[in-house]
C-alpha cells in the first residue's frame, strides 16, 4: 500500500495493530463465551434430565402410594372378594380422581376393570385391548422382576403407568394407576428447571407425534426434522435450530419398545444462555470502537507531531529545488527531528553561498574579474538578439597577447597575472561605457561593441594598441606587451555568436600571422571558406589514396664527402593539379591538424624504406619533420615506438627535425616530448636554426643532436661578410654546445669549399643533389661514389 | 430366561407317586407317605388326607385354635374335617384383625385381643387364606376337607395314617405354593397297598 505522506503511514500502521489485537480478543472472547455457554447449557440439560427422571420417579411414587391405599383398601378388597364389579370401578375411579390419575385399572388373571379419563379406553374396543395386553405385560413383568412401573401410549397418549398388588393377604389382583405424560408435566418439568421441554411419540411406525411442549407446535416439526437417528441412542444432546433461535437439547428415552417409542426433549436456547455475556460482548464492543477512535485521534497527532518538521522540511526542500533559499527553518525542538531541521537550515545557507560562488567561478574570471567566456557568449548572444531586433551592426574584437609565454617564462608566473590584471584594466579604460569586456581564455580578451561599424571598431581597436605601447612596470621591470586584435562585425561577417566569435579570432590569427597590430576580419582568412573546404578534402583524400610522395635529399660530410644520411620530404603528385609544393599546404596543414596526418604517414613511409634499404645493406637514417601539433601529441613517443616495432628498424634509423618555432610555441609540453623521444635514442635536429626567436639558454636546455643552419644564410655567404660571420659563428656555437652542424642550400663548390673550411659537420643542396623520389634512391647512391662532384670535392680535399 | 424356559419342563417333569404301604391288617390299615418336590426335597406342611371311593366316612366335628403370636398366625396351615370350627387367640400385646375373603368361608373377627368369644365354624370343604388387616404381612392357611383321614406332613415331608378301615381310596396332595393353586395331586390308592406312598408336587417358591 503506498501512503502519500508518512503521518498516514503511523496512524494506519498502530490502528491496523491496535484493531488487529482488539479483533482477535474479541474473537477469543467470543469463542470462550460461546464454549462456556454450550458447556453450562449441556450442563443445565443433563441437570434437567436427572430433574426429569427424578419428576417421574415422584409421580410413579405417588401413583403407587395412591394405588396401595386402594389396595390395602378392606372394603375394595371385599368387593373384590365378592366380585362385585360395580363398587370395584367406583373405588378405582375414586382413587384415580384423589390422585389426579388418568387412568385405573383392577387386573386380576380372569378380570380386567379399566377406568380412564379418556373414554375410548374403556369404550373402544381396540384401544381397550392396547390397554389391557400393556397391562397384562406390566404385572407379568411385576410379577416376575419386581418393577411395577412403566410407560404406554394409548390412542396416542403416553402414560405413566404403577401397579400394586392387592393381597387378601395373598395377591388376589392388582391395582394400576396411571398419569398421562401431557402438558402439565412438560410445564411442571419447565417450571423446574427452566428448560423447554417436548414430548414426542411414535407407535406402530407412524409419524412422530407431538405430545406436548413448552414451545411453540412450529417448533416440534423441527425438533422432529432432525435425523430420525438421533432418537436411536440415549439421552444424547444435540444443538437444533428453531426459527433461528439455537437449542441445545437433549433427547432423554422413556420408553422404547418394538411398537411404541416416547422421548422427552429437553432444550436449552444457547442465545438465552449467552444473552448475558452479550451484553458484556456489546459493551466490550463500544469500548473497543471508542477506544480505537481515541487511538486514531490521539495517534494521528502524536505522528503528525512527529512528522510536522518532516512536512516541513519537504517544503523547504521543494523551495530549495527551485532555487528560493530565503526560507527560514526554525526549530526548537531539542530532538533528532529538531537536529535535522538546524542542519537542514545550516545546509540551505551553505548551498545558497556555494551557489553563488559557482556561479561567480561560472561567469567571472577570478584572476581579472572579469566576465569569463561563457559570460561573453551569452551577452553576446543577447547583445545580437537585440541587434537583429535593432537592426544595428555589432562589432566584436578578439584581442591576444603576443610573447606573452616568453614574459610568464622569463618574470614568473606572478608577474604573468598581474600583467593580466593591468591589461585587463587597460582594455576596461579604453572601452565605452556600452562596451562589454571579457577574458575568454589564457591571453584572450574579447569586447563587444554594440551598434558599431567595422570603420569605428578599427579606430577603438587602435586606440588600444596605443594604450599597450606604454611599458607595463612590473617589480620596477619595465615590459613591452603587445596584442594582435581581431575585428568582426554584425551582419558583415557572420550572423550568430560562435561564427562571429570565431571570425573574430581569424582575424586576430591574421593579424598575428602578419604581424599587423590589428585586422578586420576578411573572407579570404577564413580556413572554413569553400577554397579552402575544397583543399581539406582534397588533402584528406591524398592521404588515404596515397597521392603522397616521399622524396629524399642527401646529407653529405663535407669533409669526406659520403652520404651521412637523408631528410624526408613529401610531395604531393595531385592527380589534377600536378605536383603540389609543401609551401602551398603544409601552412594550412598546421592550422588544420592534417599536419599530424602527414607527418605519421611520412614516418611509415620513412620506417618502410628504412627497412627496405637496410635489407640492401645501405644504413643511412632518415630524418622526418615533425610539427608543432605532433610536438604537443604525448603519445607521439609511442606513436614512433609502434613504427619501429611495426617495421623491425634500430632506433637510431630515423630521426626527427624541429624548427625553433615549433618548440617555441609551448615549450613546456615540447620540452617534455622531445626529453621522452630522447630517452628512446633518437636523435632529433633543430631546423631552420637562425630563423626563429629562441634563445640561447633554450638551445642549451634541448636534448637535440644537430643543428641545421637556415639556407637563408648559406645562399648569399658567398657574397655577404655578415651572413658568413653568422655561419661560422653559428658553426662555432653547434661544436662549442656538443652538436653537429648541417648545412643547408649549398648551390655551388665555392660555398662547398666556404664550409668545409669552416668545419661544418655537413651539408645539403642542389649543388651535391636536389631531393628524389626515395624509391630513387638507390640508383643514386650506386652512382653517388662515381658522380663527378664526388670526385671533385674529393679532389678538394686533397 | 430362554434357558429357563427349557429347563423349567425338565424340572417339572415326571411326577409320580408312590404309594407304600406297611402292616396292613385285617381291618385296619396303614399308610406312610412321602411328599416330595420334582426335585425330590421333601416338602413339609403339605396337606395329604384320603378320600373314600365307596362308604362314608365318620364326620368327626373338632374345634381347634389358630393362634397369633409375634404378630404370626400359628400353625401356617391347619387341616380340619368340614363342620369343625377354629378359635383364634390372640396372644400378642397388640390387637389383630382376622379376616378371611376365600370363597369356602368368608369371615372377620373385628380388632380384638385375647380370646374371642366365640369361634369360627367352617362349614365348607375348601381353602381359606386368613390374614390380619392391620399386620398385611401374617398369613395362614386353614384346609377344610371332608373326611376324617387327613395329616401334615412333617420336616421331613412324611406321614402317616394308621387305622385306616380298608378299602379303595383316593389319596389327594395340597399344599398353599402349589403351582397349580387349589388344584391337588391325587392318587387312587388300596389298603392292600403295603409299599411307602411317595408323592412329587409342582410348588411355587414363594406365594
Amino acid at each position: 500500500m503506498k501512503f502519500k505522506s508518512l503521518n498516514t503511514r503511523i496512524t494506519f500502521i498502530f490502528l491496523v495493530l491496535i484493531l488487529s489485537i482488539q479483533i482477535i480478543g474479541s474473537i477469543a472472547i467470543r469463542f470462550s463465551i460461546e464454549k462456556n455457554a454450550r458447556a453450562s447449557v449441556s450442563e443445565q440439560l443433563a441437570l434437567g434430565e436427572k430433574i426429569f427422571l427424578s419428576l417421574l420417579n415422584q409421580n410413579s411414587e405417588s401413583l403407587t402410594q395412591g394405588a396401595r391405599i386402594l389396595a390395602i383398601d378392606y372394603g375394595f378388597r371385599q368387593a373384590i372378594a365378592s366380585n362385585d364389579e360395580e363398587t370395584i370401578l367406583s373405588a378405582l375411579n375414586n382413587q384415580q380422581k384423589r390422585l389426579g390419575a388418568n387412568i385405573s385399572v383392577f387386573y386380576t388373571s380372569s378380570n380386567f376393570y379399566p377406568t380412564a379419563d379418556d373414554h375410548q379406553i374403556v369404550e373402544g374396543e381396540k384401544i381397550y385391548e392396547v390397554v389391557k395386553s400393556a397391562v397384562t405385560v406390566l404385572v407379568e413383568t411385576a410379577q416376575e422382576s419386581g418393577d411395577f412401573k412403566s410407560f404406554a401410549i394409548f390412542n396416542n397418549e403416553p402414560y405413566q403407568l404403577v401397579a400394586v398388588p392387592v393381597k387378601a393377604p395373598l395377591t388376589i389382583g392388582w391395582v394400576i394407576m396411571g398419569f398421562k405424560i401431557d402438558n402439565t408435566l412438560a410445564k411442571k418439568l419447565h417450571k423446574l428447571s427452566n428448560l423447554e421441554v417436548t414430548f414426542v411419540s411414535k407407535s406402530n411406525n407412524a409419524n412422530w407425534s407431538l405430545i406436548a411442549s413448552t414451545l411453540n407446535s412450529s417448533s416440534f416439526n423441527n425438533i422432529m426434522t432432525q435425523p430420525s437417528n438421533v432418537l436411536d441412542t440415549n439421552s444424547m444432546n444435540r444443538e437444533i435450530h428453531i426459527d433461528g433461535v439455537s437449542f441445545g437439547s437433549r433427547y432423554v428415552s422413556i420408553l422404547k419398545s418394538p411398537n411404541q417409542v416416547l422421548y422427552a426433549v429437553l432444550q436449552r436456547s444457547i442465545d438465552e444462555a449467552t444473552a448475558p455475556y452479550k451484553n458484556l460482548q456489546l459493551t466490550l464492543l463500544i469500548l473497543t470502537i471508542f477506544g480505537a477512535f481515541v487511538f486514531a485521534i490521539s495517534i494521528y497527532y502524536v505522528s503528525k507531531y512527529i512528522t510536522k518538521p518532516i512536512t516541513d522540511l519537504v517544503q523547504v526542500a521543494k523551495s530549495l529545488e527551485k532555487g528560493n533559499y530565503a526560507i527560514n527553518i526554525t526549530s526548537d525542538r531539542a530532538d533528532e527531528l529538531g537536529e535535522l531541521s538546524r542542519s537542514f537550515s545550516s545546509m540551505s545557507e551553505a548551498i545558497s553561498s556555494r551557489e553563488k560562488s559557482i556561479s561567480r567561478l561560472a561567469y567571472y574570471d577570478e584572476l581579472t574579474h572579469l566576465p569569463n567566456r561563457t559570460s561573453f557568449m551569452l551577452t553576446l548572444n543577447k547583445a545580437l538578439e537585440e541587434a537583429k531586433l535593432t537592426k544595428q551592426q555589432l562589432t566584436i574584437f578578439v584581442l591576444n597577447l603576443n610573447r606573452f609565454k616568453q614574459i610568464n617564462n622569463i618574470l614568473g608566473h606572478d608577474s604573468g597575472d598581474e600583467i593580466l590584471r593591468v591589461i585587463a584594466e587597460k582594455i576596461k579604460m579604453t572601452a565605452r561605457e556600452q562596451d562589454f569586456v571579457a577574458r575568454i581564455a589564457g591571453i584572450q580578451y574579447a569586447m563587444i561593441l554594440p551598434d558599431t561599424t567595422s570603420e569605428i571598431g578599427l579606430s577603438l581597436a587602435d586606440e588600444i594598441s596605443r594604450s599597450f605601447e606604454n611599458p607595463i612596470i612590473i617589480n620596477m621591470q619595465s615590459v613591452d606587451v603587445s596584442a594582435s586584435i581581431g575585428i568582426a562585425t554584425f551582419p558583415t561577417h557572420a550572423n550568430n555568436e560562435a561564427q562571429l566569435l570565431t571570425r573574430a579570432e581569424i582575424a586576430m590569427y591574421a593579424a598575428k600571422a602578419n604581424k599587423v597590430g590589428t585586422t578586420v576580419f576578411d573572407k579570404s582568412y577564413d580556413l572554413n571558406s569553400s577554397t579552402n573546404l575544397s583543399m581539406a578534402s582534397e588533402l584528406k583524400n591524398a592521404i588515404t589514396d596515397n597521392q603522397l610522395i616521399m622524396y629524399v635529399q642527401p646529407k653529405i660530410d663535407i669533409a669526406t664527402s659520403k652520404l651521412t644520411s637523408l631528410e624526408a620530404l613529401v610531395r604531393w603528385k595531385h592527380p589534377e593539379k600536378g605536383f603540389i609544393f609543401p609551401d602551398q599546404f603544409i601552412p594550412f596543414a598546421e592550422q588544420t591538424g592534417y599536419i599530424q596526418l602527414i607527418s605519421q604517414w611520412m614516418l611509415n613511409e620513412a620506417a618502410k624504406y628504412s627497412q627496405m634499404w637496410n635489407a640492401l645493406n645501405l644504413h643511412y637514417p632518415i630524418a622526418v619533420n615533425i610539427s608543432t601539433r605532433d610536438l604537443i601529441d604525448q603519445d607521439l613517443p609511442e606513436k614512433i615506438d609502434a613504427i619501429f616495432k611495426t617495421y623491425h628498424i634500430d632506433h637510431s634509423s630515423l630521426t626527427l627535425e624541429i624548427t625553433e618555432s615549433s618548440i617555441m610555441d609551448d615549450p613546456v609540453r615540447a620540452l617534455a616530448t622531445l626529453d621522452k623521444l630522447s630517452g628512446m635514442n633518437i636523435k632529433l635536429s633543430i631546423d631552420d636554426f637562425g630563423t626563429g626567436y629562441s634563445s640561447l639558454a633554450y638551445l642549451k636546455r634541448l636534448p637535440v643532436n644537430e643543428l641545421k643552419i637556415d639556407k637563408s644564410f648559406i645562399l648569399k655567404m658567398e657574397q655577404d661578410e655578415s651572413d658568413k660571420k653568422i655561419v661560422q659563428s653559428t658553426i662555432d656555437l653547434g661544436h662549442n654546445l656538443g652538436l653537429k652542424v648541417v648545412a643547408e642550400g649549398i648551390e655551388n663548390l665555392i660555398v662547398w669549399k666556404l664550409l668545409r673550411s669552416m668545419g661544418c659537420d655537413s651539408g645539403q643542396g642542389y649543388y651535391m643533389s636536389k631531393p628524389m623520389p626515395a624509391s630513387d634512391f638507390v640508383k643514386w647512391i650506386s652512382l653517388w661514389d662515381n658522380s663527378s662532384i664526388f670526385k671533385e670535392t674529393q679532389l678538394n680535399i686533397d | 430366561m430362554t434357558s429357563f424356559k427349557y429347563a423349567t419342563p425338565q424340572i417339572l417333569l415326571n411326577f409320580f407317586i408312590i404309594l407304600g404301604m406297611l402292616n396292613l391288617n385285617v381291618n385296619a390299615a396303614e399308610f406312610e407317605v412321602q411328599v416330595n418336590d420334582l426335585a425330590g426335597v421333601s416338602i413339609e406342611n403339605a396337606v395329604v388326607y384320603l378320600e373314600a371311593k365307596d362308604k362314608t366316612t365318620p364326620i368327626l366335628k373338632k374345634q381347634v385354635a389358630v393362634v397369633q403370636k409375634n404378630k404370626t398366625f400359628i400353625p401356617l396351615i391347619t387341616v380340619i374335617q368340614t363342620g369343625s370350627s377354629i378359635i383364634f387367640p390372640n396372644k400378642d400385646s397388640v390387637r389383630h384383625q382376622v379376616y378371611s375373603f376365600s370363597p369356602a368361608k368368608s369371615f372377620e373377627l373385628k380388632l380384638y385381643s385375647g380370646v374371642p368369644s366365640t369361634p369360627v365354624l367352617f362349614d365348607k370343604a375348601g381353602t381359606v387364606v386368613l390374614g390380619c388387616n392391620i399386620h398385611d404381612q401374617m398369613l395362614a392357611f386353614v384346609y377344610i376337607v371332608d373326611t376324617p383321614y387327613f395329616a401334615k406332613t412333617d420336616t421331613s415331608g412324611k406321614v402317616k395314617f394308621s387305622d385306616i378301615p380298608n378299602g379303595e381310596y383316593l389319596l389327594k396332595v395340597w399344599h398353599y405354593a402349589l403351582k397349580k393353586e387349589n388344584v391337588t395331586v391325587d392318587k387312587a390308592i388300596s389298603s392292600k397297598d403295603t409299599e411307602a406312598i411317595k408323592m412329587a408336587i409342582d410348588i411355587k417358591v414363594s406365594i
